[in-house]
This record gives C-alpha cells, structure tokens and sequence, in this order.
C-alpha cells in the first residue's frame, strides 16, 4: 500500500486496487523460521534418499541395510539441527496458543496421548490429575522441530508439554535442579513463567506454565505411570 | 504433474502472510497460521496436478484456518503469552502510518463471514484467478463469485461508515458514502 488515499473505494475497482495495494511484508522472524523449516525438510529427505540408495547397493546385507534405513528414518522424523536451543525460546513455544486439535487418549496405555514424538508419547494426565489437554502445535524453533501439547486443570490454569524431536537434546541451563526417579529436572523462571526441562530417552522436554507452581510442574514432569 | 518443491515456499512467506492476516485481522495470528501451513505442506511429498504454488498453498492455508477454528472454538481464550515478552519478532516497523492502515483493512476483511471472507483473500489479497480461487475453496465459480461481490460491498460498506464516522465526529460535514458499491442499494 503506498499512500491511504483521502475517501474510501468508492466502486468494485477501488476497492481491489486497495486491496492488491497492499506490499506488507512478513516479519523476518517468519522468514527465518520457514527458510529454516525448508532446509530441514530438504537435509532430511537427503540424508534418506542416501540411505535407500544404500540399501539398493546392499541386497544380500539386509540387517545392515535396515540399521541404515533405521538411522535415516530417525534422522528424517526427528528434527535434526544441532542449533542452540535457548530456554527462552523452548518456554515460549510451549507456551504459545494451540493451533491443532488435542491429541487423543491412547488405546494402548491409559497413562499417555495418543501423540508421541520419536516414540516418546505425551501423558495423559487427565484421570490422575485432572489436567486434560485442549489442543495441540508443531513449531520450529532454531532448527528443531518441537511438538507441544496444551493441557488445562478445572481452575482454568493451562500448561504446555513440548517435546523436541532429535537428539542429543540441547543442554538447559538452570535455577534448581530436582532429582526424580534418578532423572535431573532443571526447574526455572522465565520472565514470570515457571519451566521445567529434562530428558527423556535423549530428548529435551519442557513443561511450563504461568500461575502454576513450580512444584506442580514437577510433579507433572515427573510422573512415570508405569 | 510436479512435485512441489519445499525450497520455492519461502518465496511464498510474504503472500501468505498478507492472506493469513486478512483471515485472522491480527498479525501475530497469521504468523501462526502461515507456520502452521508450511508445515502441514512440508509434512509429506506434495504433487501438483499442473496447479500453481499459490493456488495450492490457499487450500492448504484455507484448512488450517479452518482447523485452526474448530479448535479455537473448544477452548478458552488465553491470555498473552511469554512469546510476546521475549521472542516476539523485534523489527521495528519501517512505516508505522502504513502498518496502521493495513491494520484497518485487514480487520475489516476478518469481520466478513467466513465464506466471504475466504473468497475476498483468495482473490483480491492472494491474487488467485476466479477458477483457481473457486478450486480451492471448494466451491463453484459462480458461487465464488457472488461470495466475492457481497464480501467487496460489506467491506466497501464498513470503510465508508468507519471514514464518514472519523470526519463527522465535529460537524456533520462528511462525504456521502454512496458509490457504486456502497449506496447501491438505497432506494
């Protein structure tokens, strides 16, 4: 758009001129975030083509074979990237608006969702705890895919469960560290939001959430149905 | 028939975003949105039976809206989150006037019904031909069409009473807001 003009469109033809006028360009955090979604996307697919290119080579090694297709399916769903992850960026996205449905409670364990990232499922908290979740978002953030679902308690407080897809897992930083079950749980305030990182089988996962204790967010983070 | 290829999108992000924002009328929404779109298009191989990036791009954009509807609908609206206070995107507008004025537009455009609104975006902000726009939405050309007519005259109606409303607020001495499709209707 490059001047307001004095009256509103006045006909049709106006009307699509103003609004074809309209130059405005995305912010360049977006830029970023697509160009970085699509160079993954492309590293991804590179990495597996070379591996079915491998298996084709390799017909009569069928166990080698399918721990390359193994790897390169892990590599292709995980996320990848090897970029600094911070905590205040793995705060935000979890607790940033859903933009999908929830997922479901599983069949086949009553203790998790029906979403899972690289095998690791998300909870489901709501018989336990009553925290029953409410919607869903996948975002990239500096490189890493992260998957993050919503949950809220009757009170109305909400909390968001991210897990990032590839390994290793970014390295957290710290106000306290609680031990459960023999796994650290970093526990931590960023601006007003209490956040709770730790692993899971190589993978970094977040809890957080605003007006929730930090001491709930452990338990949350923590709890281990089986 | 081609495969969409994931490194032409990123010269798509400023299109989309523009039509995003017309859906949603607020700028951090339709980053949400045109993410959320690239990555369900990202998810797997996509073939394209001939169609341009665009067109596809608006049926992908228009699902997640949808979507992205329904599951607004089921819960609460939240209140600002942390992103705002420490990611949120720090370039500074180059013209604010005109960020304002876009602003108005757009928020006008996402106060159409949900079917005008799509046809509106698809044609007059995305650029999409009749027949493509009418592909993608799903929906008869004819029907596009008239959606599109009534989605321009509510909007051309909207702009002429939020101008006359901020000139008259004084003296009475506004311009009439009659015009082609403003005043088409007074007997």
């Amino acid at each position: 758009m490059t001047e307001k003009p004095a009256n509103p469109p006045r006909t049709e033809q106006e009307l699509v001129e103003l609004l074809r006028s309209v130059d405005e360009r995305a912010p360049d955090a977006l830029h970023t975030r697509i160009q970085a979604m699509a160079a993954e996307h492309e590293r991804d697919h590179t990495t597996l083509r070379g591996a079915l290119s491998g298996m084709r080579l390799r017909l009569g090694a069928l166990a080698a074979t399918g721990a390359a297709l193994g790897a390169a399916l892990a590599l292709a769903l995980g996320g990848g990237g090897g970029a600094a992850l911070s905590l205040g960026e793995a705060a935000a996205v979890t607790l940033r608006p859903a933009t999908l449905p929830a997922p479901s409670e599983s069949h086949a364990d009553r203790a998790q969702l029906s979403a899972a990232v690289d095998g690791i499922a998300f909870p489901y908290w709501e018989d336990h705890f009553g925290w029953r979740s409410t919607g869903s978002r996948t975002s990239q953030v500096a490189g890493r895919t992260v998957h993050t679902v919503f949950y809220e308690d009757r009170a109305g407080r909400r909390v968001g469960y991210s897990i990032v897809a590839g390994t290793p897992a970014p390295k957290m930083p710290a106000d306290e560290v609680h031990w459960r079950g023999g796994t650290p749980y970093n526990v931590s305030t960023v601006a007003g939001a209490h956040v709770v990182t730790w692993e899971r089988n190589g993978h970094l996962c977040i809890v957080a959430g605003r007006g929730v204790a930090p001491e709930k967010l452990l338990t949350l983070a923590s709890w281990d149905e089986a | 028939m081609r495969t969409l290829d994931p490194q032409s999108l990123p010269q798509h992000v400023d299109r989309l975003y523009r039509a995003a924002w017309a859906l949603c009328g607020s700028r951090e929404d339709a980053e949400d949105l045109v993410q959320e779109t690239f990555a369900r298009v990202l998810s797997r191989p996509r073939v394209l039976h001939g169609d341009d990036d665009a067109y596809y791009l608006m049926r992908v954009l228009r699902n997640t809206f949808l979507t992205s509807l329904r599951t607004a609908s089921r819960r609460p609206v939240t209140v600002a989150t942390l992103e705002d206070v420490v990611a949120a995107d720090p370039r500074p507008t180059a013209r604010p006037e005109q960020a304002l004025e876009v602003q108005e537009l757009y928020a006008t455009v996402a106060e159409l019904p949900e079917d005008f609104r799509l046809a509106l975006v698809a044609v007059d902000v995305l650029g999409l031909s009749y027949r493509e726009a009418a592909r993608a939405l799903k929906v008869r050309e004819a029907t596009l069409t008239t959606r599109l007519f009534r989605a321009r005259k509510q909007i051309a109606r909207k702009l002429a009473v939020e101008e006359q409303s901020k000139s008259s607020a004084p003296a009475q001495e506004g311009n009439e807001a009659g015009g082609v499709l403003s005043g088409g209707e007074s007997p």
